[in-house]
């Protein structure tokens, strides 16, 4: 049915023409058309001819001109290299100039960070360093303060023992010398605890003012830096704290524990060797009797060359007072 | 080429004026658009006769102009959006374009919607393929089917309406 329409359809349709009055007005304005487009692409052929053979005269040099033709031709062509040149001069120049400047403006905003951030670095790693070197320098100090100190009493008190123990005239000065000795030791043991405190207290105030100073040169808290020089001070003060306690575990367990033993040259046993809570010990060969006291022990021995001594001792450690002990006699006997 | 198949536009008015009237005439809503359109279209010819090399070629630039500037015409902002108080033949003083009675399918036709319209027109008189509607019109092959489609369905309609 629809083929029946369609079929239908053309019918009518070519029953449908163009009017003729209307194709004849078409054919017109198409001829209009055509000769206006005519004209335009012959004025541009024409101008454009005229000009680039103009132009190839007057650069080739081949035609003749009036010389008022010569002048306005080369005025005009005179003007337009001058145009060119301007335009190619402008361009020639531009982009070098231009990629200059863009690289020159780089290279300054990158000298000026790395200038920001030098800065900034260098500020902080000093200020980090003297203050490392400040508190470290300072335990350091105490610390070998400390050691020298401690070595230089053993060292004295040997050679002092040494010289002394030649003279058989110095025997009680010997021992004078040794109790005073003893009691120097001890108060230079204080002075070096109490110099390694003052030092490391200087330390740490020092650690302390530096980051102060820092602070203020900054302008601004730096949480983080201050925690860490917080965290630094008391990692610091713990070190010296063991320190010491080392310094002063050290002072126990040295050959110093010998001072802390008193020798008497006695006539006789004493009283206590007899008592129940005496014991008797050898030790490397020889018979003490000890008995605890209230401030550690008490010994009697006698020594190889028959002589009784009485020892005393405020060491907590028996072995070590038996050792101290053991060791004190032998002194004793080297300087008999 | 001899002096006759010389593509011109004026051999080309000669050749395909029917075909471009009808084909405005189809597109537009009154002779006086459809007159408008018929020379507008052999004027732009002028300056693009050059690039055309067959007639074929000249046919089918035809059409598709012819297409696009009917489309063009209703798509200005006149034609979309005022409305004539009185009737355009009163206006214009020409009488609106109505297909004569004895031809019922032209009047059905002219009743579709412009795409439709279209469609069937290049498909049944001037025996284009879809392929080639598709081409013209700028469209897929699939659209044009379905277009053919739902106008043949209201062209059904649409004379059974008037038959019954």
């Amino acid at each position: 049915m629809t083929d029946q329409y369609m079929d239908q359809y053309k019918k009518e349709i070519t029953q449908v023409h163009a009017p003729m009055d209307l194709i004849e007005r078409t054919k017109a304005s198409v001829r209009e058309e055509e000769r206006i487009l005519r004209e335009r692409r012959g004025q541009e052929e024409t101008f454009g001819t005229a000009k680039m053979r103009s132009e190839h005269k007057i650069m080739s040099g081949t035609v003749e001109m009036r010389p008022e033709q010569k002048i306005i031709s080369k005025a005009a062509g005179y003007a337009d290299e001058k145009k060119r040149e301007k335009r190619s001069a402008v361009r020639k120049w531009a982009y070098p100039l231009t990629a200059a400047a863009a690289f020159l403006i780089l290279v300054s905003v990158s000298l000026t960070m790395r200038g920001i951030k030098g800065e900034r670095s260098g500020m902080d790693s000093a200020f980090y360093e003297e203050s490392a070197e400040a508190g470290a320098g300072s335990l350091e100090e105490a610390i070998l303060e400390a050691d020298a100190g401690a070595s230089a009493e053993l060292t004295t008190e040997g050679v002092s023992a040494d010289m002394t123990v030649e003279s058989a005239e110095e025997k009680m000065a010997v021992e004078l010398t040794e109790d005073e000795a003893s009691m120097e030791a001890e108060a230079r043991r204080a002075e070096n605890i109490e110099s390694i405190e003052e030092s490391a207290a200087t330390s740490i105030n020092e650690v302390q003012r530096s980051t102060e100073v820092r602070n203020q040169a900054v302008g601004e808290t730096d949480d983080t830096a201050c925690d860490m020089e917080k965290e630094d001070a008391a990692a610091a003060k713990t070190d010296l704290e063991k320190k010491k306690e080392a310094i002063v575990e050290d002072f126990a367990d040295s050959a110093l524990a010998v001072d802390y033993i008193t020798i008497e040259k006695v006539d006789k046993k004493p009283a206590f060797c007899d008592l129940d809570d005496t014991k008797a010990h050898i030790y490397k060969g020889k018979t003490f009797l000890v008995r605890k006291e209230k401030t550690g022990w008490a010994a009697y021995v006698d020594a190889e060359n028959g002589i009784g001594y009485v020892l005393r001792g405020e060491i907590e450690n028996l072995d070590k007072f038996l050792e101290a002990g053991n060791e004190k006699l032998g002194q004793l006997d080297m300087m008999e | 080429m001899t002096k006759e198949e010389q593509i011109t536009a004026e051999s080309a008015v000669d050749r395909y004026a029917d075909m471009v009237y009808r084909l405005a005439l189809s597109q537009m809503k009154n002779k006086a658009d459809a007159d408008d359109l018929f020379q507008e279209v052999f004027v732009r010819l002028v300056s693009h006769i050059g690039e055309l090399q067959s007639w074929e070629h000249v046919k089918a630039w035809l059409i598709r102009v012819t297409i696009n500037c009917a489309k063009k015409h209703f798509d200005l902002y006149w034609n979309k959006n005022v409305e004539f108080i009185e009737d355009e033949e009163t206006l214009r003083g020409e009488e609106a374009y109505e297909p004569p009675s004895e031809h019922p399918v032209r009047g059905a036709v002219l009743k579709l919607p412009p795409k439709y319209r279209l469609a069937v027109h290049l498909f049944y008189f001037e025996e284009l393929s879809v392929a080639e509607i598709a081409k013209v019109t700028e469209q897929k092959e699939g659209t044009v089917k379905s277009q053919l489609h739902r106008a043949r369905e209201m062209l059904k309609d649409l004379l059974r309406e008037e038959s019954g």
